[in-house]
């Protein structure tokens, strides 16, 4: 099943809990029940924003790994040169 | 008897007479001191600065078994790059990399042994592990790698960490089959192509890769390149 069919089912029958429970008498909870959809997606923002934060000051810089390579490139340019590639 | 596994590497090419050679020859490293039978298909996309020249002169000295010159009459795009490859390659895994130096082939005995271990379908090398990494990115464009790959993979829930990684191991058979179904522009290229891969149930395994961007943190990521990916993320959204 697509993706996008499966979110619409299931965006749907949010929606309808969501009609359900407002039309009922909520008193001083109606206001929470009318702005309770917006809490998902403010979570899920703020998991991806943790997430990103982690994921940036994991992220590593290695400057190693260009060292080695260069290293490497030498290697390759004096072996390419003697065989005629280079 | 088993037979021995072949490892055929793609490499599409547009003005890389610099860098082919330097990076085959580090294959052949790779793949000598591992003591595995190998390939090296190259792509060249009809370069004017004479790539094609110094692939016939690698092929002279390394033989034509281990290096295939697949050419093509232009640009015509990095799906069909890899299908028109794939064409040629007699191996039985298919490695997928990019041809100017900034993913290394020190690696690929490491996607070897990992596909082996677990059996997978597919390795991918990922960036964002521990024991990977960049150099040559400054913090926005870590953040933009990041954040990109954050947002695709909360919301497509592919099962790797690494989604616009194109460093990757593939059995052969799966690249065939999925590579003609992919159409996405640029970043979200590589996305589809692991997208599909697990929806399809294939399985997947990671290995710590370190990207080096020689080009000092140029490479490729303008205006043009985020529009693309924000389309191919929103196309996977809708229609996978």
């Amino acid at each position: 099943m697509l993706r996008i069919v499966r979110f619409g089912a299931f965006g749907a029958l949010c929606l309808a809990v969501w009609f359900a429970v407002l039309s009922q008498d909520l008193g001083q909870y109606r206001r929470s029940a009318l702005l309770a959809p917006l809490l998902p997606p403010v979570l899920l923002g703020l998991y991806m924003l943790a997430l990103l934060v982690y994921g940036v000051l994991t992220f590593r810089t290695v400057p190693e790994a260009a060292a080695a390579l260069q290293e490497d490139i030498t290697a390759a340019k004096s072996d390419l040169a003697s065989r005629g590639v280079i | 008897m088993k037979r021995p596994h072949k490892y055929s590497v793609l490499l599409p090419t547009y003005n890389e007479r610099e860098n082919i050679a330097l990076v085959v020859w580090l294959l052949i490293k790779s793949f000598e001191t591992s003591k595995l039978d190998f390939e090296i298909v190259i792509v060249d996309d009809n370069s004017p600065d004479g790539t094609q020249e110094v692939v016939q002169r690698l092929q002279q000295s390394y033989g034509h078994q281990r290096i295939i010159l697949s050419p093509r009459a232009g640009k015509l795009g990095l799906g069909s790059a890899y299908v028109h490859g794939l064409k040629s390659a007699t191996g039985d895994f298919v490695i997928i990399m990019d041809a100017d130096l900034s993913h290394h082939p020190r690696y690929i005995p490491a996607f070897i042994r990992k596909q082996q271990e677990g059996n997978f379908d597919i390795v991918s090398g990922t960036r964002y592990a521990r024991e990977g990494g960049v150099y040559g990115w400054d913090f926005k464009r870590k953040l933009t790698s990041r954040g990109a790959n954050i947002l695709a993979s909360t919301l497509l829930q592919p099962g790797v960490s690494d989604l616009t990684g194109s460093f990757r191991l593939y059995r052969k058979h799966i690249l065939d089959d999925l590579m003609p179904t992919c159409h996405s522009k640029g970043y979200a290229f590589q996305m589809e192509i692991m997208v599909k891969a697990c929806q399809k149930g294939h399985t997947i395994g990671e290995v710590p890769i370190v990207f080096v961007d020689r080009l000092y943190g140029q490479s490729k990521l303008g205006g043009a390149e985020i529009k693309m990916f924000a389309i191919g993320l929103l196309r996977l959204l809708l229609w996978s």
